[in-house]
């Protein structure tokens, strides 16, 4: 696709936690440090409510329109009654809007005067208040990408949701101790021009995140939303990109999607069909596929279950159109009808009803008579309780009734490289302050105090005069070693050998069994320093390591005393050669000697001692 | 407050609140709607950006405000609710504010109590279905911490000429809960007659939430008040942190217990009367209650306004008590420790410690002398306080106080308010104290759960 002729707009909202505690409560939590134990559960509900025009948002109604319970589990090591919705929030964390702060003075962001915490509506029972609180701390900044500065709208400091446990159709199982994580979140404007350059400016911002060293890592910490449009089409919002890698495919499908929605409508303007309320005509055809032997039928089959049909004129061979890989038209609308109903036994007529689900041609010949269906007509069948099969039959028109629009704007989830309907885009009315908490004024003290974070070039720049080569530069800077490494440089150790042996022994023994990541600041701080003050010699380093992660009740120098693991002085290097076994040629003299005492000398100190033996 | 500079500043341009403006500064400039600030006297203007969210804008020397020419923001009209038609039994609601009746302003955020009392009926469309209002009225509508005795009685009078239409099946009280089991001791105690119920209902969220739990409450209220058997008043609230059930708990032996859990009252020396479902279920949990009759109800409002409620504590003065005898009040509720127990300085062995102008035990004396009622209540809550356990109880109630068995303070408060309102002196005061009007007296506790 050339996106620059497509008209190709893409945006960036990256949601970053932070690794402080919650943002309005005094809990803290790492879901990927703490196992969750349940001390109690909640049930609860979430109603709609009216905006201030006395209309309820899209959002809000098709959520509320969903009539489901809520349980809470909750955890009391990592959540208190401020996430359970039974007390007024805290105020706002302090150390998170400094780490705001920080992260707005790297994007060149002004700052406003005064920051006010807003409640965003939230229904889907990810916030248990129904709300989630956000505020916004800064406005107009710039990220510079290889393809040239993207303007940066907004910075905001907002509530992590609760994580889903369970959906089931009448409830919703969620975990509280994600809920109220703060979240850094930055936007950039929809001027991404490709998919390329969309990777590249998220991965512009999660390096400069990264730099603080106060973010979370791990599984589900960053989060990518995409906004994507192209001309004639509208803005889309992808949610929930966890892969980096996925961002460019899921924009660059996107896009296609659109495309290939602007080529339907062209193709129904062209040849027009009716889809007026009066041709919404559903009919029963229970009694038609009664005895079917089709398995689809047998499962979906109940004493209380019906099948309805609709018709729907001209539109044969459309749901078969792929709008992107692996999805055709005919499973875009499936995922609207699974969203806005549960009816799950949705088939149509552009799908192999014979070959896949087992119909006979007597069955489909009577239904398109039942139906009154041309060889133009396709039709849509439901298996289920008549109102549930109603409702989804109604979802099927009304999409079809949006495709001689377009493109909806709506809000997508991303299910690997393509994404599927979410819900409605949220009405502009969602937001209204948060009257518990009040505004916290940044002052010139506050907004001076924020230390200016070294940025990742700068950062590499000094590794690399630390003497780590490019590539251990580069992969300290990206990884998450480099706040230990930062403070194992007290120990004056080689600073290059330290690196290697966090990003590259470690892992290699990890791989072999020995699990080095338990292994505390002050351990490797103790092994470092013994190495510094050479005791230890290099090669003894993993040895070392490995009788640790055995014996992690040990210190470093117990261990090198039991496992004779010290490093030679002068004297007894000689000794040692002293054992050798005689006669052995000069030059087979090194690699004898290292064979035997490899774990306790360093090489360059061995041929310094066969130069003088010689 | 916006401060003088800036107020003259928005005058020089036309604008007001709820105006979109431009502010501009030689570095920076931001467009948005004019929102009041929530501070005294600020020089920082709240605007309402248009991504949805408020900032504050210092407006600072060199500024410079532009108004914009957009449609100036209204707060919404007030949604129209029309009282359905039905079968269903009726009942009428009384909504007198409170967390339960208030909206949210979207455009200013501001939280205000409702403009109409059909608002609160907008929060539980359910309710239609349940019951039929036969009418909705509201006295006044204010936080509850606000209310005063005057309230108390219009608040009876009405309850008292909605509850005798003859199609009413029982009302449901709107109220704030900070004095919700004030207010419904008030109603035990003055409403005479009663044989209808009336539940007392609130909300511990506002209703602008999602998680509102007025609603859940406000409909097991209407099932209270529209098909239960209870004769009686109760303070219908959440009975857990989940949506799953309200308990009703007697007017007179309920408690806020905590400052903002949906499940803050409880039930306090007697078992709640009934659990609610929102489904309509009643459970009976209290075998002892008045049953529901249509009998009529009277009004007898008479309420002591000099009367007060003093809690001890380790150091307490006497002189508080005096300070309340020559203020000329007629009657205190002592909320003491424990069994009943004030400061004496008779007890253990280190007497010479002990400053005699520290002991309750003359200063009750002289106010009772002076015609005042001193009733005695726990700090405890649970259980009873005893005249006679422990030797100084013994002095206390030597010294003329009135112990008042398993009543809580704010509900002995009432009472005694009530009493000397009726009685003619203190002896007659201090009888009428210890009848059991509305089952506020209970004289088989259970164990604590």
């Amino acid at each position: 696709m050339d996106f620059q002729k497509a008209g190709f707009k893409a945006g960036l909202e990256v949601h970053q936690r932070l690794d402080t505690r919650k943002l309005f409560c005094d809990c803290y939590a790492d879901p990927n440090k703490h196992e969750f134990r349940e001390s109690r559960r909640l049930h609860r509900r979430l109603y709609a409510v009216a905006s201030e025009l006395g209309e309820l948002d899209p959002t809000a109604r098709f959520e509320a329109g969903k009539a489901r319970q809520f349980t809470y589990l909750v955890d009391d090591a990592s959540s208190c009654l401020v996430e359970c919705d039974e007390e007024p929030p805290h105020a706002l964390n302090p150390a998170a809007l400094a780490i705001a702060l920080q992260v707005a003075q790297m994007l060149n962001m002004r700052v406003v005067d005064e920051v006010y915490t807003m409640r965003k509506q939230v229904l889907d029972g990810s916030a248990v208040s129904g709300f989630q609180r956000t505020t916004l701390v800064a406005l107009n900044g710039v990220l510079e990408t290889p393809e040239g500065q993207v303007p940066v709208d907004t910075l905001c400091l907002e509530e992590e949701s609760a994580g889903i446990v369970e959906t089931r159709e009448e409830e919703a199982v969620y975990r509280l101790d994600r809920l109220g994580i703060p979240l850094l979140e930055i936007a950039t404007a929809p001027s991404l021009s490709s998919p390329s350059h969309v990777k590249n400016a998220a991965e512009a911002l999660g390096s400069l995140l990264r730099v603080t060293a106060k973010v979370q890592r791990g599984l589900g910490t960053i989060r990518q939303d995409l906004n994507v449009s192209i001309a004639g089409g509208a803005r889309v919002e992808i949610k929930g990109a966890q892969e980096l890698k996925l961002l460019p495919m899921l924009a660059e499908n996107e896009a296609l999607r659109q495309q290939r929605l602007l080529e339907v409508k062209k193709q129904l303007d062209a040849n027009p069909v009716s889809l007026s309320t009066r041709d919404f005509v559903p009919v029963d055809v229970t009694e038609l596929l009664a005895s079917s032997a089709s398995e689809f039928a047998k499962k979906n089959r109940s004493p209380s279950s019906c099948v309805l049909a609709l018709k729907l004129k001209g539109f044969s061979g459309f749901f078969k159109r792929e709008l992107m890989p692996q999805h055709t038209l005919g499973r875009e609308v499936a995922g609207y009808v699974k969203q806005f109903s549960s009816a799950k036994g949705f088939l149509h007529s552009d799908e192999e009803l014979q070959e896949k689900y087992g119909f006979s041609a007597a069955e489909v010949t009577s239904l398109r008579k039942s139906l009154e269906c041309e060889s133009s007509d396709l039709f849509a069948l439901c298996f289920g309780p008549e109102a549930l099969c109603r409702k989804a039959l109604e979802v099927v028109f009304r999409r079809c009734q949006q495709l001689l629009q377009g493109v909806p704007n709506e809000t997508r989830k991303a299910e690997g490289p393509v994404s599927v309907f979410l819900r409605p885009l949220p009405g502009a009315s969602r937001m209204y302050p948060e009257t518990d908490v009040l505004p916290i004024p940044i002052t010139t003290e506050l907004a001076s105090s924020v230390q200016a974070v070294e940025t990742a070039e700068e950062k590499k720049k000094r590794y690399l005069a630390l003497g780590l080569n490019d590539e251990l530069s580069s992969r300290m800077v990206r990884s998450t070693f480099f706040p230990l490494f930062e403070k194992l440089l007290s120990t004056k150790a080689d600073a290059s050998f330290m690196a290697s042996t966090l990003l590259e022994t470690s892992k290699a023994l990890q791989r072999e069994g020995f699990d080095t990541s338990k292994l505390k600041m002050e351990d490797w701080r103790e092994l470092f320093a013994l190495f510094s003050q050479g005791k230890v010699a290099k090669a003894a380093v993993p040895e070392l390591l490995k009788h640790k992660t055995k014996n992690p009740a040990s210190d470093f120098a117990g261990l090198v005393k039991r496992h004779h693991l010290y490093k030679f002085s002068w004297d007894q290097l000689q000794a040692a050669f002293q054992t050798l076994p005689k006669g052995l040629p000069p030059e087979r003299l090194f690699a004898e000697f290292m064979k035997r005492f490899r774990l306790n000398a360093e090489a360059n100190e061995v041929k310094r001692l066969l130069e003088n033996k010689k | 407050m916006y401060s003088r500079v800036v107020l003259e500043a928005l005058k020089k341009i036309g604008a007001e609140e709820g105006d979109s403006i431009r502010l501009f500064s030689p570095s920076r400039s931001y467009e948005g709607v004019l929102l009041p600030s929530p501070q005294e006297d600020s020089s920082v203007l709240v605007l309402k950006l248009k991504n949805g969210y408020n900032v504050g804008v210092s407006f600072e020397a060199g500024s410079s405000l532009e108004k914009l020419p957009v449609e100036k923001k209204r707060p919404g009209a007030i949604p129209k609710v029309v009282l359905p038609p039905s079968r269903n039994p009726g009942i009428s609601i009384l909504a007198c504010g409170g967390t339960i009746g208030t909206h949210v302003d979207y455009a200013t955020g501001g939280v205000f109590m409702s403009r109409a009392p059909e608002e609160v009926l907008g929060t539980t469309p359910e309710l239609g279905a349940a019951v039929r209002i036969e009418e909705m009225a509201s006295p006044f509508t204010l936080a509850s911490e606000d209310m005063q005795p005057w309230h108390w009685r219009t608040l009876a009078e009405e309850a008292a000429r909605l509850l005798n239409r003859s199609e009413t099946r029982g009302i449901v009280v709107t109220h704030g809960t900070d004095t919700l089991h004030f207010t419904a001791s008030v109603l035990s105690f003055m409403l005479q007659g009663l044989g209808k119920p009336v539940a007392v209902v609130g909300a511990q969220r506002s209703p602008d939430r999602g998680s509102f739990d007025g609603r859940m409450n406000l409909l097991c209220a209407a099932y209270y008040a529209g098909y239960s058997d209870f004769g009686e008043v109760a303070a219908v609230m959440h009975g857990s942190a989940s949506d799953d059930f309200c308990y009703a708990h007697r007017g007179t032996k309920v408690r806020k217990m905590h400052t903002s859990a949906r499940a803050a009252f409880q039930s306090v020396n007697d078992a709640p009367l009934a659990k609610i479902h929102p489904d309509g279920k009643i459970e009976p949990l209290n075998s002892r209650y008045r049953k529901r009759s249509d009998s009529q109800v009277t009004v007898d409002a008479r309420f002591e306004e000099k009367t007060a409620l003093l809690k001890l504590f380790p150091n307490a003065s006497p002189e508080l008590l005096d300070f309340l005898v020559q203020k000329g009040y007629r009657g205190v509720v002592l909320e003491a420790f424990a069994l009943g127990h004030v400061p004496t300085g008779k007890s253990g062995t280190q007497m010479g410690h002990f400053d005699e102008s520290r002991s309750w035990i003359p200063a009750v004396k002289r106010a009772v002398g002076a015609g005042m009622v001193v009733a005695v209540t726990s700090q405890s809550l649970y259980g009873r306080v005893s005249p006679t356990v422990y030797r100084n109880l013994r002095l206390l109630s030597g010294a003329g106080a009135t112990f008042c068995r398993d009543l809580l303070p704010e509900t002995a408060y009432v009472k005694l308010a009530c009493a000397l309102g009726r009685a003619n002196g203190p002896a007659a005061a201090r009888a009428l104290l210890l009848e059991n009007w509305a089952f506020e007296y209970n004289d088989r506790l259970s164990a604590l759960e």
